[in-house]
This record gives structure tokens, sequence and C-alpha cells, in this order.
């Protein structure tokens, strides 16, 4: 069957945890195979523009940044936030053409982390990222050789952390899924222990966790397709965490990535991601 | 990648080797054009190339010459001679073979760097330009040789240090030549022989459409730097070029005119641009309207 896309080029996908660029600060980042730079004017200001400059196509992210705007690393073309060009040292009389301006995208930080939109964005953008009313706690930010839309149906049908007790080489393929709401749920219960996950959108995942009369335990996944065939995901605990909770979280998705990229577990997710697949309301298979 | 179609591509010369970089008993692997070609020196002293087919045979490359060096090959028929340059011939200055540098980028990416002007700045920083001095001020462009040759010319830059012979921060006139879509000479003031010029060219080997070794050279007016202290000279400049020049999208250069928003001092780029597309080329150029 059909596998739904998840590389929607009017989804927001978080690219980066806002602590990864502070004031003055230029990261390349790649969303859906497009090449973009993001960086952080001393305003604070975060901008997502294309990694092109638009005089002769040279690279942004290696150039520099000055009060409130972006250098070319080339010849020296400075550009605001705005994305047009403000100067060209070549001829410091002359104002700029209007068709100078470097091609930017819709962006927005919320929760400590920044989102980007490489189209026109069917949703309003992203101002809080949980339910729960908890500040983020940026634990990660890895890369794995998995489509999205696999990492996500992993993700919903495994718990990190010390969930109930799995089965079928780590994965759950007992699961109740259901959709309401526009989201995808996933739910199972051993025991005590209780595991839910939910796919808000494309870009997100919130898991919980509770075990008996214990407080449930919340994490948020934050996905980035990088192309077709790779992710960058972004953990994030809900509320402050241990620093042991962190560090098991950590543990626990190299191991579900050392999971997903073999080919000896591929069978079992793609089941997995079919299931998912079928729930998927019409508006986020796109 | 298979060597190309393109006709015009294929029937002009090509700097392939510096000729005493082939010893007797050596071989060369290398290619053109995507075709791959081996060089050797035959027992009599002659240079050899041949080209290589999928199944490993070979067979002479048709044209193949030695000047100013360098051996030129041409897989097709030439429609023009190898590119004057009298200097050569000439007595005063010293002969500097750069070697052979790799850029994984089109060839034309190379040249249209190679006669730019503005990055000086801020790729050169305290040789061939300054930070405080960016300005680009006017310069001529002109067709020679019945639009066979683009010229620009009167290019007047502020240099830090414009030569290793020279500590001396001047206003330096350039000309540059561009004979062919793959070869540029630059005819520079000397700043140690008053009105003489220094010559600095690149003759590029496409190995494949974004992957191209420049062969070049220097005829400079020098008389108290070594050969080495000269290179480094050069090659620190190139190797800044080289920084910038892998890092440009499309590797192909764009030949439309929407693609790229240009400005006053792109006057040279704007015409080598134009000249390209006129010139029906396709290799190494990037034809989508945008």
């Amino acid at each position: 069957m059909g596998r739904l896309n998840f590389v929607n080029p009017w989804s927001w996908y978080s690219v980066a945890a806002s602590s990864e660029i502070p004031r003055g600060q230029i990261l390349p980042i790649v969303l859906s195979g497009t090449t973009l730079v993001a960086w952080r004017a001393q305003n604070e200001k975060i901008s997502v523009w294309s990694d092109r400059c638009p005089h002769r196509g040279m690279r942004l992210c290696l150039g520099g940044t000055r009060d409130d705007v972006l250098m070319c690393p080339y010849h020296g073309w400075v550009f605001g936030s705005d994305g047009a060009c403000t100067h060209i040292p070549a001829h410091p009389q002359l104002t700029p053409s209007r068709a100078a301006r470097a091609r930017i995208y819709p962006c927005t930080e919320a929760d400590g982390y920044i989102w980007a939109c490489i189209g026109e964005p069917s949703t309003p953008q992203p101002t809080y990222i949980t339910s729960s009313g908890n500040a983020l706690t940026h634990v990660r930010t890895m890369h794995i050789a998995a489509d999205v839309e696999t990492v996500a149906a992993a993700l919903m049908s495994r718990p990190l952390l010390s969930g109930p007790s799995r089965s079928n080489d780590g994965w759950n393929e007992n699961l109740i899924w259901s959709n309401h709401d526009g989201m995808v749920e996933s739910r199972y219960r051993q025991g005590d222990s209780d595991f839910s996950a939910r796919l808000e959108f494309p870009g997100l995942v919130t898991c919980s966790i509770t075990i008996g009369d214990n407080a449930p335990l919340r994490y948020t996944v934050m996905l980035q397709p990088t192309s077709t065939d790779n992710a960058a995901i972004h953990l994030s605990l809900d509320g402050a965490g241990s620093v042991e909770q962190q560090s098991l979280l950590n543990r626990d998705l190299i191991q579900l990535r050392s999971d997903l990229q073999s080919l000896w577990h591929r069978p079992t997710l793609d089941r997995i991601a079919d299931r998912c697949a079928d729930m998927m309301p019409d508006h986020i298979r796109g | 990648m298979a060597r190309t179609t393109d006709p015009i591509a294929i029937n002009h010369w090509y700097a392939v080797a510096s000729c005493s970089d082939i010893k007797p008993g050596r071989i060369k692997k290398t290619r053109l054009l995507g075709q791959p070609i081996v060089i050797s020196r035959l027992d009599d002293g002659a240079l050899s190339c041949v080209e290589i087919d999928e199944n490993g045979g070979s067979k002479p490359v048709p044209n193949l010459c030695e000047q100013y060096g360098f051996l030129w090959a041409s897989l097709g028929t030439p429609t023009k001679p190898i590119v004057d340059l009298p200097e050569f011939a000439e007595d005063g200055r010293r002969v500097i073979r750069r070697g052979e540098i790799g850029v994984a980028t089109s060839p034309q990416r190379i040249i249209e760097n190679f006669i730019d002007l503005s990055h000086f700045s801020f790729v050169h920083t305290g040789t061939l330009g300054g930070l405080e001095n960016a300005e680009v001020p006017k310069y001529n462009v002109e067709y020679r040789e019945d639009g066979a040759e683009l010229w620009a010319t009167e290019c007047r830059f502020f240099q830090p240090k414009a030569s290793a012979a020279t500590n001396l921060s001047t206003d330096v006139l350039y000309d540059y030549r561009i004979p062919s879509a793959f070869i540029s000479i630059i005819y520079k003031d000397s700043l140690v022989r008053r009105g003489k010029k220094d010559l600095i060219g690149l003759f590029l080997q496409p190995l494949e459409e974004t992957d191209t070794i420049v062969h070049s050279f220097a005829l400079v007016h020098d008389e108290t730097n070594t050969d080495t202290h000269i290179l480094h000279f050069y090659h620190e400049i190139f190797g800044q070029d080289r920084g910038v020049m892998i890092h440009q999208t499309p590797k192909k250069l764009p030949v439309s005119p929407r693609r790229d928003i240009p400005t006053l001092s792109d006057a040279s780029s704007i015409a080598y641009r134009r000249w390209l597309d006129k010139s029906g080329l396709e290799f190494g150029l990037d034809r989508n309207p945008g």
C-alpha cells in the first residue's frame, strides 16, 4: 500500500533547538532536501533562508553576521532580516535592486525550538508544542538513516525509557490505534503500565508513560525530514527531568536508531508504518 | 560520466598536462570531457595521448600538440587554433607553471571567478584587496576578433599586495582576456618593471561537467623571489578562490539572466554568460530559464 507523504511542503517542522543558534550565530540546515541557513540577529530575531546568495549562488552559511544583518562571504553583500540586500560593497553609493533579496522561508520559535516551512504553511505557526504546559528540556538532536514516516511509527510503537515490557525484538504490534481530533494515537497497557503516543501533526510525536500510581513521564519528539530517506529528530523531556532520565532517554534513542537502520527489523517496521498510515487523517496525508 | 556529446566542447583544444611532468616510463591517467585518456612519453621522447574505450581498447587522440610547455588535446576537429600568447617567447619574464589543481565545479564557474574583481576584498583580504577599499570602478567590456574573444579592460583595483614581488599598496590595472570558454588570461601592470605586463593564465581541463582540473601559469617580472615563494603566493590565493567556488550552487553556470541578480561590477560576468549562451555550448552550463 502507498505510504503517506510526511514531507509536506505546507507543514511546519522543527529544524533546530533555539539554544543551538545563539545571537550572531549561523547554522546550515536541510529540510526535505532543501538547503537552508538559519541565523539569529543581535535583536534575537531568527531567520530561515535559502542557503544561497541571489548574486552568485554562494552558500550564505559561510558568511558572517553583524548587528541585525547577514553578510555573504563572496562579495560582502549585506542582507537584512527581511532578506533584502541593503548594501553592495563594490558600489557603496548604489541602492541595491529590489530583486537582490535572499529567498526567505516562514519560521518561528516555540517552546525552545526553531520551526520552518519550505512552502506555504497550511496551519498557523506553532506557538506551543505540548498541551502539558511544562517547559521542554532539549535532550539531543540525532540524525537517522530512515524515512520520517517510519521513524514516527517506530516512536509510537515503542516507548523510550522504562515503559511496559516489549515483545518481538522491541516492537509492539498489539497497539490500539485510533484517530480523533485530527491526530493519530497509539496506546497499550500491560499490567499496571500504560504507554500512549500521539502524532499531533507530521513533525511532532508526543509520548506518555505511566507506571502504577506514579506521575506520567512525558517526552516529545520533533521530526525533521532531511530527505525522503533521512530524518533528524529533536528529543525533549516535558519539564526539567533528572540527569538520569535524560541519559536513559539518550541511551534508548541510540538503540532505536540502531534498530531502525537494521535490515533485520525492516519487515516489522514496514508493518507498523503501514498500520500507522492507515490511521492517518486526510489532512496529514496531504 | 560518459564522454560528452556536445560538439562545441568536443572541438575545443584543452591543456591536459604540463609536458615536463610526464617523465619517461611514466603514464598519466586522466579524463577530458568525460573521456578517459592516458598520457605517456614514448621512447623517442615524444608525448602520446590515447582515448580509452569501455572495453579497455585505445586509440590516439585525434589532435595533439605541445605549446607553452603544456600538452594540448582535442577530441574532435578544432575550429580555432590554440590561443596565441606571444609573451611566452619574449624575454624578461619568468615562466612559473603552477601545477594542477582540481576544483569540483564547472569550468565556467572558475572562469567567472577569475575575471571577477569584486570578491578581492572579501576572499583575498590583505593581498588582492582590502575591506576598506571594496569599491569597483567602471571598466570596459568588449568583444574582439569578430566576437571570438571577450575582453574586460581598464579594470582598476586597489591592492594591498598585488604580487609576490611587492609589498606596495597600490592601484593596479588589469585587462582580462577570455579567448575561449575554458581559458582566461590576466594582463596586469608589473609593479617591478613599469610599463610592462605580467601575465597570469588558466587553461582548464574539464574532467566532467562539474569537475575541473586547472592548469595555470604565470609570466612575471620578478628577479628576487624563488619559484617556491611565488608559487606559495599564487597557491594561497587560488586556495581561497577554491574555497568559495566549491560552495556555489548550481555547479553548472546558469546562463539565463533571470537566474542570478548581478550589479554594475558584474559587467564582465554578464557578458561572459551571454557570450556562452550565444555560442550554443551546453557543456558545463545550466540552461534552465528560471
